[in-house]
Parts: C-alpha cells; structure tokens; sequence
C-alpha cells in the first residue's frame, strides 16, 4: 500500500495533466517538469528532506522485522534460516530489506538516471551509496536478530510499567505504547490534522454540524486503531470471552479505552461547545465508534474489506450530518452499537478457524 | 453434570463437529483423538469462546446462550497454547482473573506454592518459556469457584515435577470441591492416579470408552 502510495505522488508530481490549462505550452510542461527533475538531483535541501524521510522508513522497516521475528508462528527462523551460512543469510535478508526498501531505490534509481542524462550526477550517486550502505547495516542487524532469540524479548518500557496496576480498559492503551507507538503517533498527528483543519476550513455556523463532521472524521483517522484493538482483544484477551462479565461492562470498558485514547480530542470538544452540544458529540463519537468495531464481532473481516465498509458508513454518516439529524445520528449510533455488542459479543466470528482445531 | 445438545459445528465447508446428545456426569475425563479432530474446538465450545450451533447446559439448568455470565462463573478454561499481552505479568493476570472469576482472597497462593511458579511471577510474560506460561495458564484456570474446568493439552510442555504437582490439584480439586475436569490430551493420562474416565473423538462425534 506504500508502495502503490509513493508511485501514485509520484507520478501525480510528474505525470499530471491540470484541466483548463491553456497558458501552458507543452513546451513550458515539459520544462517545468525537467526543472522539477533537476531539483531532485540537484538540491541539498530536498536531498536532505528525502533522505529523514527515508531513515523514518528504515526505523519502521527495523521495527516490522523485529515484531514479526518476535511473533510465536516464526520463532522457528531461530532454529532453522540460521543453519544457513552466514553469507546465505546475508544475501536473503539484504533482499528482504531491498524489498522493503523499493520506493527509495525506485526513488535512487530516477534520480541516477536523470543525473546521469544532464551531468549532474554528484548528490544521486551519493544518495544510491548511502542506501547501500544502510541496506548493508540493517541487513547485519537482521542476520543477528535471527542468530540471537533473545533480540526481541523485554524492552525498556515493559520493565519501567511492571508494577504498574493495570485494569481491563487499559489493556489496549498499554499495548498502542508497547507493540504501536508508530501507528499510535501518526494517527494522533492526523486526528490534530483534522481539527485544526477544519476549524478552518467547515462553516461554523450550524455546531452541530460542524462539530459532527469534525468528530466524524477524527473517529475515521482513528479506524485503524480500532481495527486493532479488535485484534489485540482476539488474539491477546480470547480468554476474556470465558470471563462471567456483563455484556454492558465490557462495552463499557471498551468505550472507557477510548475515552482515554481520544481524551484530547474530548477536551477540545469540551472547551468548543456548550454542555448539550459537546454531549450529544461525544455520544456519536462513542456511538460511531463502537459501531466500526462491533461490526468486526459480526463479520470479523481484514483489514483491506473493513476500510472499505468503514468507507461506505461514513459516507453515510457524512451525509446524514449534512442534512443536519446530527442528534437523530448520534442516539441512533449509540444504539445500534449496543445492539450488535449484545447480539453478537459471545458470538464472535472466527478470524483463523484451521488454527484452534 | 454437563450436556451437549445438538452441538454443530463447522469451519467454512469442513464439519468438525456434530453431537446429537451427550451427558457427562461428575468426574475426571480425558478426551482423546487425533490431530484435527475437534478436540479443542469442543473445548472452546464448552467454555463459551467459541460460536456453535446447538446447546451446552450445566447441572440441566444453566445454558453457556441463555445464561452466560452464570454459566462462565462456573466453567473455567486454560487453552493449549496460551497466548496473552507479553508486557502483562503472571501477578497481573491472576489479579485479573481472580477479579473475573470471584476467586476468595489469596486463594492463588495453594496453586502457586504447588506448581512452584512464584520466582517468576512478577517478571512480564514476554519473558516466560513456553513451560512457564503454561503452568501459569493451568493455575489461571483453577481460580474462582469453577464446577467445571476444560484443560486443553495440559501435559505438554511442563517438566515431570510439576506433571505431579499438576495431577495433585486437580486430584485434590475433584475430591474436595467436586469439581469436574475435561482433559484433552494427546499424551497419555495417568488413568490410575486420577480415575479418569476415556471419551474418544472420532467423526465428529464423542463415545465413552
């Protein structure tokens, strides 16, 4: 999805063709396109930009191939890639990491040929070079990952929350700062995104709606948290579903997580609307979504399939909020959430059913 | 003591399971079967964790659909190969457990003391070899005031010592606190010391032996 996200800005910098536009020339497109490409090649500064771009990427690559080395169902890596020779390993892994890394070689590999047609081929040779040699490093670290099972065991922050008490709510929230620090952050920054944005942008004139259409969004950038919360509590907390509690208390423990999760959301909403207002937003935040993940207990779906059904219920709900029923929305919300938890919490669709027999 | 009831149950195409009737009364039970036969599966089902079509009642009353928060007070569950939150410690599990299942107060420290578990409780799970993790399940699994508790594969894994220490909770569970035990097993069950009764799966369907 990265991949196919890099290529698409790409091509859409390069490639673009703007409707209407009779001043330029298709000469001067041409030009304007060139004088883009000579700046990849050329400038420090958008050199220096891609190249923190790329580290972030070789953090998270670091970060994915640790987590999955950690997983149960490759712990057999440990006791079997590394019978291989050194060499052998090396070579496998530096693939797996190129791999990885498609979109900066993709990137190296542009920016080389481009310097190489006008001459200026100093910062691109430079850059294929640097990602050589990181390719070369992470490559060693994998291979003594894979030679070394204790790689991935305690991290510091396990050991620092060890005696912390730790209540059914805050499973979740431990787990986001543990195992998802990197999705946790960007979802964060893009939920301030989205409130800083359309604060600007939407009509304040009706708050309903405005506070509706904002929250909707905020709950929309936070799906993929909640997505994985459904598989943390599947794989992690499956025990819980033996737990002699009150279908009303788990759901309340859930909407408690998120609470939590959202709380400088709440407090903005608190500070921007008047009591009746800032409550009716708040229970079709909690409605909304608990609906995106009580609709996993019923159809426990993947990822890719529950975007898009996350997709077609926001559509929806947009434009339900746009017609303004922003309260009618919210109970409604609410109460459908309720509904499919007590229909469908102990009735929970297997996710890997060949696995448990 | 525990009935099934039509119990279906099926993974896309490929039935697993389909138990017209069975009762079980009090005791110590060992099913037994081959690999994919259903074993944990009828486990799951038991303990309410897993989606069935058809019925499990408890003492004739008490069904895992219509009454499920009763029905889980009293059926306890340790999975074959357990799997909770590695940044969790076995302390913070058996403080949840014990809050879920109601257990009486410092009741955890018997199953502690007799699997020997307490050196490495305080450390977080991400930590524990397989074998520690499992006797932490098992000792999970007997917390609170269960009739029934299901043990799936409750022998592997865990070293000859605590196989004995194992055999002597639940010989003493069983004969002081009547609870009832389902144990399915690839390994041979010490039959003798336990007077466990055999239930074979086989095509789907359960047979006392």
């Amino acid at each position: 999805m990265l991949v196919f996200l890099f290529a698409t800005l790409i091509s859409y910098c390069f490639f673009i063709e703007v409707l209407n536009e009779p001043h330029l020339t298709q000469e001067e497109a041409i030009r304007y396109n060139f004088i883009f490409v000579l700046e990849f090649i050329s400038s420090p500064v958008l050199a220096i930009g891609v190249f923190l771009i790329w580290l972030l990427w070789i953090f998270k690559c670091w970060k994915f191939i640790s987590e999955v080395l950690a997983e149960p169902q490759n712990q057999f890596l440990h006791y079997s890639s590394n019978s291989f020779s050194r060499s052998k390993q090396f070579g496998s892994w530096l693939i797996v990491h190129l791999f990885l890394s498609l979109p900066i070689i993709i990137y190296a590999l542009f920016s080389l040929l481009a310097g190489i047609v006008v001459g200026d081929w100093f910062l691109p040779v430079i850059f294929s070079l640097a990602i050589l040699l990181v390719s070369m490093i992470s490559t060693v670290i994998y291979v003594r990952w894979t030679n070394n099972s204790k790689a991935s065991t305690t991290g510091a922050l396990t050991i620092l929350t060890v005696n912390w008490n730790k209540p059914f709510f805050t499973l979740f929230l431990y787990y986001l700062v543990h195992q998802l620090r990197v999705p946790l952050v960007i979802t964060k920054l893009l939920s301030y995104g989205v409130i800083i944005v359309g604060y600007f942008l939407i009509n304040r004139q009706n708050e309903y709606q405005f506070g509706g259409i904002l929250l909707l969004g905020v709950v929309v950038v936070h799906s993929i948290l909640i997505y994985q919360s459904y598989h943390f509590e599947y794989y992690y907390l499956n025990f819980s579903r033996n737990f002699p509690h009150v279908k009303i208390k788990m759901y309340s423990s859930w909407v408690l997580t998120y609470l939590i999760l959202t709380l400088p959301e709440n407090l903005w909403l608190a500070l921007t609307f008047s009591p009746e207002v800032c409550l009716l937003l708040l229970t079709l935040s909690i409605g909304t979504t608990m609906i995106f993940r009580n609709i996993l207990y019923t159809s426990a779906l993947e990822m890719k399939k529950y975007i898009y059904v996350i997709s077609i219920f926001s559509i929806g709900f947009y434009l339900i909020i746009l017609f303004g029923y922003v309260a009618l929305l919210s109970v409604f919300n609410f109460f459908l959430s309720l509904l499919i938890f007590e229909s469908d919490y102990f009735k929970q669709k297997t996710l890997y059913s060949r696995r448990i027999l | 003591m525990i009935e099934l009831k039509q119990v279906r149950k099926s993974y896309g195409l490929n039935g697993v399971l389909d138990i017209e009737y069975f009762k079980l009364s009090t005791g110590i039970f060992w099913v037994s079967g081959k690999n994919g036969s259903g074993k944990s599966t009828l486990l799951k089902i038991m303990a309410g964790i897993l989606a069935f079509e058809g019925d499990v009642l408890l003492d004739e009353t008490l069904s895992v659909k219509r009454n499920p928060i009763k029905f889980r007070r009293l059926v306890n569950f340790a999975e074959a190969e357990p799997v909770f939150p590695g940044f969790l410690t076995g302390q913070d599990l058996i403080k949840l457990f014990s809050s879920a299942k109601s257990a009486p107060k410092a009741q955890e420290k018997y199953f502690i003391e007799k699997m020997n578990m307490s050196d490495y409780l305080r450390d977080p799970i991400g930590t524990y070899s397989s074998g520690m993790l499992k006797k932490l399940s098992l000792a999970l699994a007997f917390l609170g005031k269960p009739r029934l508790i299901l043990l799936d594969e409750p022998l592997t894994t865990i070293d000859s010592d605590s196989l004995e220490a194992l055999y002597g909770v639940i010989g003493d569970l069983h004969m002081e606190g009547n609870v009832t035990f389902i144990l399915a097993s690839h390994q041979h069950v010490e039959r003798s010391l336990l007077s466990t009764k055999k239930i074979l799966l086989k095509d789907r369907r359960l047979v006392i032996e």
